[in-house]
């Protein structure tokens, strides 16, 4: 009987799957890039050093809702999220909101692009727009009016972005259903990793092509967002937020279940990095290794609370065996992986690229 | 008889459960349930400490809540409650997104390895719009389940649950479950079952 109880193996039978986590991670990074790429926009204007971040935020949201998909158990069936509209389900918030987001930022996205382009000096770069996108330059829209149209779009983008950190957080607490994290305290804590994900990557784009103003800002930005993620996380191991009926807080559970991630996530994801942005250092190394600290407590807190949710919700079962099994692991990596090399290569596009310095050293030696 | 709409529920005798698993059995061929799933199953269940020891048998299944948590999960509407009370999967509208199991706190669903959809206790529909009893209270051996129209003063589920103290599974969650446990005086349903501990022995 036993047997039949035990809920692991193949992701589609367990209620929340890695692959959901892996969704939370990369749209919360892309939410926080928008916002901060918007909100910074307004304040300063279009800029290189918004390129960066913006570029990536257009990859994530490209391959981010794969992962969902590829999470039904039915995916060619994901049309049936838009003929009804379910309020009380997040999951039918998300399929509306969602292209909306996707929609309005890689607009805003096209606009900043397109500002940039018109401000490249080197003629071989600007053929390279041209080919990809022709309609770049070959566009007559002036610089004014792109920035009126960036602005116009970016407002959008950024409702959709807010709308988004709230649905993805409400994911993971089945609001409405019953109720079983404490639902504000993780909201804020999702909006938080998602800023602190947004500000890192922001941050090692100005460090890597020599904005030291702007990666001094990242660095506060990254530092305040962290310090709130880490003030949400502590509450939330307090008895001020309990699960109803089990007297538990979810942090509490996991902290029974799975010490050693809270650790990591406490300490590496959140402490550490903290640490590392108020170093006034300017080297992509070092603000690099802060951004991927940043992403990989995130990351963690993300599959905790999936795995967590499981724990709590799926009580009827033995104690699930969260296991990552080899096709999801292969499906990650290459969308991990695609991501990576995507932005590196679109970025590379705009800024001339800049080999690591172990490459550099290397030719030295060679030389 | 019930003059207005019918509210089907069921009533598990615990008293009566001998932990056969006849009605696992017949629930599985009734409904072609797959290998390693359970629409319907019995835990055992130990109370006290050595040398008073009790032992009990716990049947489990979908509770069709009158305010299920599952049904609002649900983002593309294939969970809803049919006029009788039931809670029904619609297998051609599921995506599959397993939502509603996160949402459930009895882990009554499970993903149909056959159809790729979620699935769970049906309370027989297909027998009972038949006027036929659910395939495992037809089979229970003890005549531990008792299903029927609540609704209805004279059904024998109204009479059990009049007669008797019947308890339900976490009901403190807010999702009113409609099956009602008659359980032993020696024990209650919360020392043998919780959302929090689940089904681990």
């Amino acid at each position: 009987m036993s047997e039949g109880l035990i809920l692991g193996g193949p992701t589609h039978e367990a209620p929340l799957g890695i692959l959901v986590a892996l969704y939370l991670l990369m749209m919360s990074a892309a939410e926080g890039l928008i916002f901060l790429g918007v909100w910074r926009f307004w304040q300063k204007g279009p800029g290189k050093s918004l390129t960066f971040g913006l570029l990536w935020a257009a990859t994530i949201m490209a391959l981010g809702p794969l992962n969902l998909l590829l999470d039904l158990s039915q995916p060619f069936r994901f049309i049936n999220l838009y003929k009804t509209f379910v309020i009380t389900s997040p999951p039918s918030w998300g399929a509306m909101v969602l292209p909306w987001f996707i929609t309005f930022s890689l607009l805003f996205i096209w606009f900043h692009l397109r500002i940039e382009v018109l401000k490249i000096e080197q003629p071989r770069k600007a053929l390279v727009w041209a080919a990809l996108l022709p309609w770049i330059t070959e566009n007559k829209l002036s610089l004014e009016l792109a920035v009126k149209m960036a602005k116009g779009v970016s407002l959008m983008a950024l409702i959709a972005a807010v709308i988004m950190m709230i649905y993805t957080s409400m994911i993971v607490f089945i609001p409405f259903s019953r109720s079983v994290w404490a639902s504000l305290p993780m909201m804020i804590l999702f909006a938080a990793s998602a800023i602190a994900v947004g500000a890192s990557l922001y941050g090692w784009g100005a460090c890597r092509y020599g904005f030291s103003e702007d990666g001094v800002f990242w660095r506060k930005v990254g530092q305040r967002a962290l310090l709130l993620e880490g003030i949400v996380i502590l509450l939330l191991l307090t008895p001020l937020f309990q699960y109803p009926g089990r007297g538990e807080t979810v942090f509490q559970i996991f902290w029974q279940e799975e010490p050693l991630s809270v650790c990591f996530e406490l300490l590496l994801g959140i402490v550490l990095p903290f640490f590392m942005l108020r170093q006034n250092q300017s080297s992509s190394l070092w603000s690099g290794s802060a951004a991927l600290l940043i992403l990989l407590g995130a990351a963690q807190t993300r599959y905790n609370l999936v795995a967590g949710l499981m724990n709590v919700t799926v009580s009827g079962r033995e104690l699930m065996e969260f296991e990552i099994l080899p096709w999801e692991m292969m499906v990650i990596v290459v969308i991990v992986g695609t991501v990576v090399i995507s932005s590196e290569l679109l970025v590379s596009i705009f800024y001339p690229l800049k080999p690591s310095i172990f490459f550099k050293r290397w030719l030295q030696r060679s030389m | 008889m019930s003059k207005g709409p019918k509210r089907y529920v069921m009533v598990v005798d615990l008293q009566r459960c001998v932990g056969c698993n006849a009605c696992t059995v017949s629930c599985k061929l009734e409904h072609d349930v797959p290998t390693g799933n359970y629409r319907t199953w019995v835990l055992e269940r130990e109370n006290g400490t050595f040398p008073e020891v009790d032992n009990f048998k716990l049947p489990r299944l979908c509770n069709h809540c009158d305010n299920p948590p599952c049904h609002k999960a649900c983002p593309t509407g294939a969970t809803f409650v049919a006029d009788n009370g039931a809670v029904l999967i619609d297998s051609t509208v599921c995506i599959g997104c397993r939502y509603c199991m996160a949402a459930c706190p009895y882990n009554a669903r499970f993903i149909n390895r056959r159809l790729n959809v979620a699935d769970k206790c049906t309370f027989c529909f297909h027998r009972i719009e038949e006027g036929l009893q659910p395939a495992c209270v037809s089979t229970c051996v003890g005549h531990s389940r008792v299903f029927g129209d609540a609704n209805d003063p004279d059904s024998k589920v109204s009479q059990l649950i009049r007669n008797h103290e019947t308890q339900r599974l976490d009901p403190e969650l807010g999702t009113d479950p409609q099956v009602y446990y008659i359980v032993p005086p020696e024990t209650t349903l919360k020392a043998l079952w919780s959302a929090k501990e689940g089904d681990k022995p």
